[in-house]
């Protein structure tokens, strides 16, 4: 399109099932771009279904034709985010691919914490917002309230407020419409050298990594020679296109556009989500702001059960790596588990997302070590070091000083789960920051509360957020921001099981806390570690010092009582199922430890 | 066409009497023009309660199908009775279910039919499970008359409490009535099953149990501890926190004591589980510890029979009707395809020394390395080189005079070794195998 006064560039914020997929599947048919079944024929007749599953279930950015009120034709491109707190920064940069943005509030629910930390983000790139009032024909649905709450919030006139139905497509039309008169239009130079923003890549086999771009400035065609500024990678495109949502070729993009490149690189890392092409021959000079990659925040060692699967854990890693460049990895010996990798994840669910990939998708048996953080670490001899994992931290006379990440953590809360919530911070170092009503319901309980604070990122890796729920009744809803590193005063709690160090068991622990903790670990070993042939002591130490202790004691009796009417083979069954068990047992010198063994720090906050 | 896999080759659905090898490595007694000695089992699976811990191949609620079982029996026998008249049986073993449920009219009938089909030694064993809830004294005497010369009661407990919690119906009187009957009637080889190790069973009140039981001075004793079996009543109550587990430790001391107790009281210990007076052990029993050929007819029964463990269908109207039909086959045919295996499998050399192991080590005589030797060509130590040093380090195994057995610790740990000496994988499913040896009519 020549006139970018006809384009809008727009997301949707919305809290997990407020309803978001819903109500762009109505936009796209609203729109007449194509229906869902004509889609997936078209798609079927045009490729083959590996193609379809690397790139269109993963489309990112839908372009619609919309005839506006005003008789003329405008391109929207509605560009989605993903979906959880782990990923804000990829969220930061498809929200920065837009001019605007849709907030999906849910009538039946009012706004949670997670959107809340949307809008303000949304809201610092200067994007226009369009608040709806989602699911309005539900029983018990409050539009009302909800508008009121999304008025005094965020701070919108009532008559900005839309209310729709993504269920039986009540209000499209005018959030359409909405779109169109009030998110501005793309303000790009086209004259410019070429600028298009990175803010999404996927893997595909057939063409490589496919990355989604906004042009800023510029335009690109199918034959230009390309430059990724940041990682200084260079390729010519193999391919330019939009998204339908089924995949169109087209010749060139220009400034306003939102598409994708398949770029033929063999992995993400390359083509990194922020990152600015251009022209590798008179390109542009300066990328676009805001590049800031993805960092591991949480990292943990993941081993192979059996040591033979070793190579197919690293091709496994390798695989997951095209596709995700905030994952992390390189090899790490273990005393006790033997050769793994240390894993960098964004946060708690990108790990869990990336274990249970690992063993669902490549069929891999894995022992995970307890998450930890990256601490800073002042040496006496003045250099600063980082450390991901207990292993690294230095021997304490060396330490002059360690730090480590806070984040700010906000919770959205019924006002009568204002105390559990507070109990739970203390609990767990917390600091008090703010806190505010987002409305006032009849019964003061009933209020929900805005409540920000202040913690230390490694005390809520673990169960925090299991723990927020259960203390809330299901009601508390959050969202965590890095913050920066302070100091700390953390210790190393080693665990010797059987009179030997197990270097994957040891965990960084608050050094005031630390023989608490000790014992609430040593005790939940004992419970998780089965009896064997002999006494199987299990102590903690700081620094040498033993400072708990139990043990497992010995096996006594383990004998099946009666062989049934001479059935050989059904008693035979019962030993190779305990046989199995036994298989899947790590070996720590004579004792033998399940799996679970190696999380039993998630235990201590029990 | 099922198979039942469990190690070794599988074996097919498709048995047929006549393409039975007509040796069995197995038997003892072969050579010399004497016959090779094999045991019977016969399986009643009728019961009128299913008690909440058991788990074997019994039924409440399916006495309609009684008239046609007994027949079914009848026919099963005569089934294998070509392939089975080249052994002299020693043993017969009625186990159920509860066989004492049948009528002593069948009783007469299968027994007619065991004279008639096989070869029955004069001396014959012959057991018969009995549960003391419904067992009268005429009853008693029939089962005497028609050759039951041994008798198994299931007496579990003798506090009500405990019965209540097995889900037994009968009292501690009536166990004393019925043992008391059973020595009128002529029983003079009589075994009563126990079990300890209850849950919320403290020692003295199985001390208690088996101080009474001794009072009836039994020749015969199986103390089995309790194991909560999944698919049972019991295990779903533990299962979701209704019970508590037992406690293996109260359940190890026990045992001890009750090892303790029976040798004061005059009883060698012959097996993990059980006692006798001298001279009384179970020989049919011992012929599974020795791993030796036995017979199994009835509904889910299991044969160890030329080579092969067989196991016949579970559900007792589809056994009836199996044997029905290959019984018709047989009358029209001459020959029969035995529909009634529902699988089984021919162990290869690595499991059946694992089975001999499992199997002899369960025995307080422990296995012969002599005798093991020579049926596989190897010694124990040959076989199971690492577990058998690893065991012994623990202190669960012990050699004396050319044997190895079980340690007293580890009578209780058995398993602890057993699971070492299985194969580490079954071998691969390969072709079925064709026995392609003659008839055993031939």
């Amino acid at each position: 399109m020549d006139d970018q006064s006809h384009i809008r560039n727009f997301s949707i914020i919305a809290h997990i099932d407020h309803g978001k997929s819903t109500l762009a599947d109505r936009m796209i048919e609203a729109t007449g771009a194509v229906e869902a079944r004509e889609m997936r024929e078209q798609l079927l007749d045009s490729m083959d279904l590996e193609r379809e599953k690397g790139i269109t279930i993963k489309a990112q950015a839908v372009r619609m034709d919309f005839t506006a009120a005003d008789g003329q034709q405008y391109q929207l491109n509605l560009i989605d985010t993903p979906g959880h707190v782990d990923f804000g920064y990829e969220v930061s940069r498809a929200l920065a691919a837009c001019e605007g943005a849709i907030l999906v509030v849910d009538a039946t629910q009012g706004i949670q914490a997670q959107t809340l930390a949307n809008v303000y983000l949304a809201l610092d790139l200067d994007l226009l917002l369009i608040p709806v009032v989602n699911k309005v024909d539900l029983p018990s649905a409050e539009p009302e309230r909800v508008s009121k709450e999304i008025q005094d919030v965020i701070g919108f006139n009532e008559d900005e407020v839309l209310y729709a139905s993504g269920k039986s497509g009540i209000g499209i039309q005018e959030i359409l419409q909405a779109v169109v008169d009030r998110v501005p239009p793309p303000r790009g130079d086209r004259e410019a050298p070429l600028r298009a923003m990175v803010f999404d890549s996927k893997f595909d086999v057939f063409k490589g990594v496919m990355a989604y771009v906004r042009v800023f400035d510029g335009e690109v065609t199918h034959n230009s020679r390309l430059r990724l500024m940041q990682s200084a990678t260079r390729f010519e495109p193999v391919e330019l296109g939009f998204f339908t949502p089924a995949l169109r070729k087209t010749d060139r993009l220009t400034a306003g556009e939102v598409g994708y490149i398949a770029t033929g690189l063999k992995g993400v890392s390359e083509s990194r989500v922020g990152d600015t092409i251009t022209l590798d021959q008179g390109g542009a000079t300066e990328p676009l702001g805001g590049y800031n990659p993805a960092k591991a925040m949480v990292f943990a060692g993941i081993y192979p059960t059996d040591p033979d699967d070793y190579t197919d854990l690293r091709e496994a890693l390798e695989k997951l790596t095209l596709n995700d460049a905030a994952l992390q990895w390189e090899p790490e010996t273990s005393a006790a588990l033997g050769f793994g990798f240390r894993c960098g994840f964004l946060g708690l669910l990108h790990m869990e997302i990336i274990q249970e990939r690992l063993e669902r998708e490549f069929d891999l048996d894995l022992i995970a070590t307890a998450p930890s953080v990256e601490y800073e670490v002042v040496r006496t001899s003045g250099e600063t070091i980082t450390i991901d994992s207990p292993a690294e931290l230095p021997p304490s006379n060396e330490v002059e000083e360690i730090r480590e990440p806070w984040v700010h953590v906000s919770i959205t809360v019924p006002a009568r789960y204002i105390g559990a919530v507070m109990g739970l911070v203390d609990e767990r170092r917390g600091e008090f920051e703010k806190m505010e009503y987002l409305d006032h319901a009849e019964e003061e309980g009933d209020s929900r509360v805005l409540a920000a604070y202040r913690l230390p990122l490694s005390e809520i890796l673990v169960e925090f957020y299991d723990h927020l729920k259960s203390r809330t009744s299901g009601f508390a809803a959050m969202d965590y921001q890095m913050e920066g590193y302070r100091p700390a005063r953390v210790s190393r709690l080693d665990i010797l099981v059987n009179g030997e160090p197990v270097d994957a068991l040891s965990a960084i622990v608050p050094t005031a806390d630390a023989p608490a903790q000790g014992r609430k670990l040593v005790s939940a070993l004992k419970e998780l570690i089965p009896r064997q042939m002999f006494d199987v002591p299990i102590q903690a130490a700081i620094g040498g010092k033993i400072v708990a202790r139990e043990t497992v004691k010995a096996m006594r009796k383990n004998v099946l009582a009666k062989c049934y009417g001479g059935d050989v083979s059904r008693k035979r069954k019962l030993l190779e199922k305990q046989k199995a068990g036994k298989k899947r047992m790590k070996m720590l010198g004579a004792v033998e430890v399940p799996q679970e063994a190696f999380m039993a720090v998630l235990k201590v906050h029990d | 066409m099922t198979a039942v896999r469990t190690g070794g080759a599988v074996y097919p659905r498709r048995v047929t009497t006549d393409t039975l090898p007509s040796t069995d490595p197995a038997a003892p007694g072969s050579g010399d023009g004497e016959k090779p000695s094999l045991a019977l089992y016969l399986h009643i699976p009728f019961c009128t309660s299913k008690c909440g811990y058991c788990d074997f191949n019994s039924y409440e609620g399916l006495e309609h199908l009684e008239p046609d079982y007994t027949p079914a029996l009848v026919r099963e026998m005569a089934l294998w009775a070509p392939a089975a008249r080249r052994f002299r049986v020693d043993t017969i073993f009625f186990g159920g279910g509860t066989p004492s449920l049948t009528s002593i009219d069948d009783m007469r009938t299968l027994a007619e039919a065991l004279r008639d089909q096989f070869d029955i030694a004069p001396d014959v064993e012959w057991s018969l499970e009995a549960n003391p809830t419904e067992l009268s004294r005429e009853h008693l005497e029939g089962l005497r008359s028609i050759g039951v010369n041994r008798l198994s009661m299931g007496v579990q407990s003798m506090h009500p409490d405990e019965l209540e919690l097995l889900e037994r119906q009968h009292s501690p009187e009536r166990v004393a009535q019925a043992v008391g009957d059973a020595r009128a009637a002529g029983f003079e080889n009589m075994n009563l099953d126990l079990i300890f190790g209850l849950i919320g069973q403290p020692l003295e009140r199985w001390q208690e149990t088996l101080e009474r039981v001794l009072e009836f001075n039994p020749e015969h004793l199986s103390c089995y501890a309790l194991t909560v079996e999944p698919g049972t009543a019991l295990y779903y109550r533990v299962s979701k926190g209704i019970l508590p587990e037992p406690d293996p430790d109260v359940a190890a001391d026990q045992y001890e004591w009750t090892r303790a107790r029976m040798a004061q009281a005059g009883y060698e210990q012959y097996e993990i589980s059980n006692w006798a007076k001298p001279g009384r052990t179970c020989r049919h029993n011992l012929v599974y510890w020795h791993a030796q050929p036995y017979l199994g007819m009835g509904a889910g029964a299991h044969s160890f029979f030329v080579g092969r463990r067989l196991a016949n269908v579970d559900a007792p109207n589809r056994y009836v009707e199996a044997v029905n039909e290959s019984f018709e086959e047989r009358m029209a045919t001459g020959r029969a395809e035995l529909r009634q295996v529902a699988g089984g499998e021919i162990p290869d050399d690595a499991t059946l020394r694992a089975d001999a192991m499992i199997l002899g080590l369960r025995l307080l005589e422990g296995v012969s390395t002599a005798e093991f030797a020579a049926r596989f060509g190897m010694t124990p130590e040959q076989a199971f080189p690492e577990a058998i040093v690893r065991h012994e380090g623990f202190g669960l195994i012990e050699r004396a005079e050319g044997r190895l057995r079980l340690t007293e610790r580890g009578l209780l740990l058995a398993n602890e070794i057993f699971i070492d000496l299985l194969p580490d994988e079954p071998a691969p499913p390969g072709d079925f195998p064709t026995p392609t040896t003659p008839s055993a009519e031939a």
